[in-house]
């Protein structure tokens, strides 16, 4: 009750006193001025539109939607009021009751027109208007300018792209003559390029490719129709892979797949009928090998043998040369010794 | 207006003047605009005419109908009319399922296409990121592209290039050109970057060569289909955009979202037009009739509202609502009149267009091993003979109304 009295809060940051609220009146007279005349027309329509001056003010009401009997229909107006774009709103209760039960006798002939057959044109100026509008969003997107066209062949003849600027430069750095910065006039114009000219930019590898298509998936059409046989089925029956070592889960293994994992892979008997060898020239090969064969060897024992017989000549050469030079020498000294006895004979024995 | 009266002359009696020499070049074309042509003058025509026109043609039209209309897929304009008259008297339609596809997609399959100016062939787009091509008569496949990497929400296909286009949850759009199915490169020409979540929905311009895409990020985005530029981004939805439908007079787009709102844009402002907001809960299709000025929408709890387009009126509403009933694709028969409704829990209903009764209400089988099939998308083909729907049960089932 007497909150008011109390000493603010410190956290408080609104202002309770009285004095600091700001309500702003407005003056009688202006409130006078203010006031619509609406004129009132009498019109043959379920509502009428009354469209007031006060557009300038945002949020507030420009428009007054007003019954046939002259009274305001305020929903409508408050449902219009808010959109900017004058789209027609359903506000009224009639809305909802559909429109046969509203006129029982409502015949059901809505038809729905060509261009063709249309008779008046309006659909063809609905089609060109919007046609018109998207031409203009399109060349927008697209950077087709309708102007771009007129503007440079304007440009090139024409000095209206010419912009003549007083330039002040800046005060601090002042010259000696003037207290103020020094006054320049620019004229700013568009460089006119030729277009002819070759790039000045080397142009890059665009290095962010579009991917390529995905691969075409060809299929032939006419056999996704046929079912698959039952051959065609068994083909592609591919067997559970079961170990030769362990097999935990106790899974049959047919006779032919252990006598197959027995012999390391290959059936006994199918190994001899797969060795077809042509035996006659195989046989023609290995005698042909054997022949060599003895024929190198029996070269080697001649040889052997003529080498020992050589050996056996050289050595009794050998004893005989020695037996030669033994005797040479043993007849030599019986020669000398002969002569030896012979002197002493002959000499006489004087001493 | 002139009416086809005027244009053809009916009394001639040598077919040379009725028929047109033949020209590949414009068979496909010549195809479509009449149909286009049969179809319009079903509407233009006063009451008048019609009343005297079933005067006349009654007994012919009783003949005609087996045969004609079976053998080379063109309704006459005495059997629309007649088909016309049919669903305003009976409020019982009998449509059927005539042939599943199983295992048509390795995923879910969420988008579905008919080629608008043949009716010879549609396309698929699936949770396993491919679109098939498959020929309407046979059912078999065409082609195969395959380039998306994630789930492909949102097909459509151009009516005035031989061009398909692809929106996917990979957050990509894409751009395949039908003629190059079979060449090693690959049938995809562009491609259109820029959203920020997967592509849920997208439409093409009938007469500009605009694309609108909208998806998982809450905006639209306008391409420049030549140039792949991005145009406009329309905001202003607050969550998810669940179907975007495009027309040409204003509003050009009109978008639906989870957050329960329609929204009609002004494509020149780049603005909202009139946001709807009259759904209670998301929306997750909502679908432009191709000759009428309106439109319906169809929300998660089974309520569908029928709007009229220029300025977004309700003009009907209908469905039972309840808490299950989860529309997940809506698609309307342009021969018939039919609005067809299909649920998240596979449960298929018909309704009158022009009247909002229900005609039929049955649900789809799915295919064994599975116990219940979403229905994620479904199309009329062009000449309102077949409805083709995507299921969750990865296949596409073809459904026809049978005569009884």
């Amino acid at each position: 009750m007497f909150s008011s009295l109390l000493p603010l809060p410190k956290h408080s940051e609104y202002a309770t006193e009285s004095s600091k609220i700001k309500v702003a009146v407005p003056k009688a007279d202006k409130l006078s001025q203010k006031v619509l005349s609406i004129p009132m027309q009498v019109s043959s329509e379920k509502t009428s539109i009354i469209k007031s001056d006060n557009e300038v003010n945002n949020g507030t009401i420009s428009k007054l939607i007003v019954n046939k009997d002259g009274s305001v229909n305020y929903s409508q107006t408050i449902a219009i009021s808010n959109n900017k774009d004058n789209r027609s709103v359903q506000t009224s209760y009639e809305d909802t009751i559909p429109l046969k039960k509203r006129y029982p006798n409502l015949k059901h002939h809505f038809p729905r027109f060509n261009l063709r057959d249309c008779p008046d044109n309006s659909l063809q100026t609905c089609v060109d208007d919007t046609r018109n509008v998207i031409n203009k969003i399109l060349n927008a997107k697209l950077g087709i300018s309708a102007e771009t066209n007129s503007s440079a062949s304007s440009s090139a003849n024409s000095n209206s792209d010419v912009n003549i600027i007083k330039y002040t430069s800046n005060s601090l750095i002042q010259d000696e003559e003037e207290s103020r910065g020094r006054e320049r006039i620019i004229q700013v114009r568009q460089y006119v390029e030729d277009p002819m000219l070759p790039p000045k930019f080397k142009l890059r590898k665009n290095r962010h490719k579009t991917p390529s298509p995905p691969p075409p998936i060809l299929k032939n059409v006419n056999e996704l129709e046929s079912k698959l046989t039952k051959e065609d089925r068994e083909k592609w029956k591919i067997p559970a892979a079961i170990s030769n070592w362990k097999n935990n889960q106790g899974f049959t293994i047919s006779l032919d797949k252990r006598i197959l994992a027995a012999n390391g892979g290959s059936v006994p008997g199918e190994s001899q009928l797969e060795t077809n060898l042509n035996i006659e020239k195989f046989g023609n090969l290995s005698t042909a090998l054997e022949d060599a064969d003895r024929k190198a060897r029996e070269e080697i024992r001649v040889k052997n043998e003529a080498a020992k017989l050589q050996a056996i000549k050289d050595k009794q050469e050998k004893e005989l040369q020695l037996k030669r030079l033994a005797d040479l020498s043993r007849n030599q000294r019986k020669r000398h010794y002969d002569t030896y006895e012979g002197d002493i004979k002959r000499r006489p024995l004087n001493r | 207006m002139p009416t086809y009266r005027d244009l053809i002359d009916l009394d001639a009696d040598d077919e040379e003047t009725l028929i047109p020499p033949v020209d590949p070049l414009s068979e496909a074309m010549y195809n479509n605009t009449k149909m286009d042509y049969t179809f319009q003058n079903l509407k233009h025509t006063d009451e008048d005419e019609i009343i005297i026109d079933d005067d006349d043609e009654e007994d012919q039209n009783v003949q005609d109908n087996g045969t004609e209309q079976y053998d080379d897929n063109i309704p006459t304009t005495g059997d629309l009319q007649q088909q016309d008259h049919h669903s305003n008297t009976s409020d019982t339609s009998n449509w059927k399922l005539l042939r599943v596809l199983v295992g048509a997609h390795q995923g879910w399959v969420r988008s579905v296409e008919v080629d608008p100016i043949t009716n010879k062939w549609f396309a698929t787009g699936s949770s396993d990121a491919t679109i098939k091509i498959w020929d309407l008569a046979s059912s078999k496949i065409k082609a195969t592209l395959t380039g998306h990497i994630m789930g492909v929400r949102a097909l459509a296909i151009s009516s005035r290039y031989p061009l398909l286009f692809s929106g996917s949850e990979d957050k990509t759009v894409r751009c395949w050109d039908l003629e190059r199915t079979n060449s090693p490169s690959g049938a995809q020409i562009r491609d259109y970057h820029g959203h920020v979540g997967g592509i849920y929905s997208m439409a093409l311009h009938p007469e500009l060569d605009l694309l609108f895409t909208g998806g998982r990020d809450a905006v639209v985005r306008v391409w420049d289909v030549r140039s792949r530029a991005d145009i406009m981004v329309l905001t202003g939805h607050r969550s998810d955009i669940s179907s975007v439908q495009s027309q040409i007079g204003d509003p050009q787009v009109i978008t639906s979202s989870m957050d329960g709102t329609i929204r009609l844009w002004d494509l020149r402002k780049q603005s909202t037009a009139l946001t709807i907001t009259q759904h209670s809960k998301s929306i997750r299709s909502m679908i432009v009739h191709p000759h009428e000025m309106t439109m319906c929408s169809g929300d998660t709890t089974g309520n569908l509202k029928q709007w009229l387009l220029p300025e977004g009126h309700l003009l009907n509403e209908f469905g039972k609502s309840e808490s299950g009933k989860i529309i997940n694709t809506l698609s309307i028969n342009p021969a018939s009149n039919i609005l067809f409704a299909g649920y998240d829990d596979g449960k298929v209903e018909f309704y009158d267009y022009q009247q909002g009764t229900l005609t039929q209400s049955t649900s789809t089988t799915p295919v064994t091993g599975y116990t219940e099939s979403t229905i994620y998308s479904s199309t009329f083909d062009m000449s309102g003979l077949r409805l083709i729907t995507c299921e969750g049960d990865k296949s596409i089932k073809i459904w026809g109304e049978s005569s009884i």
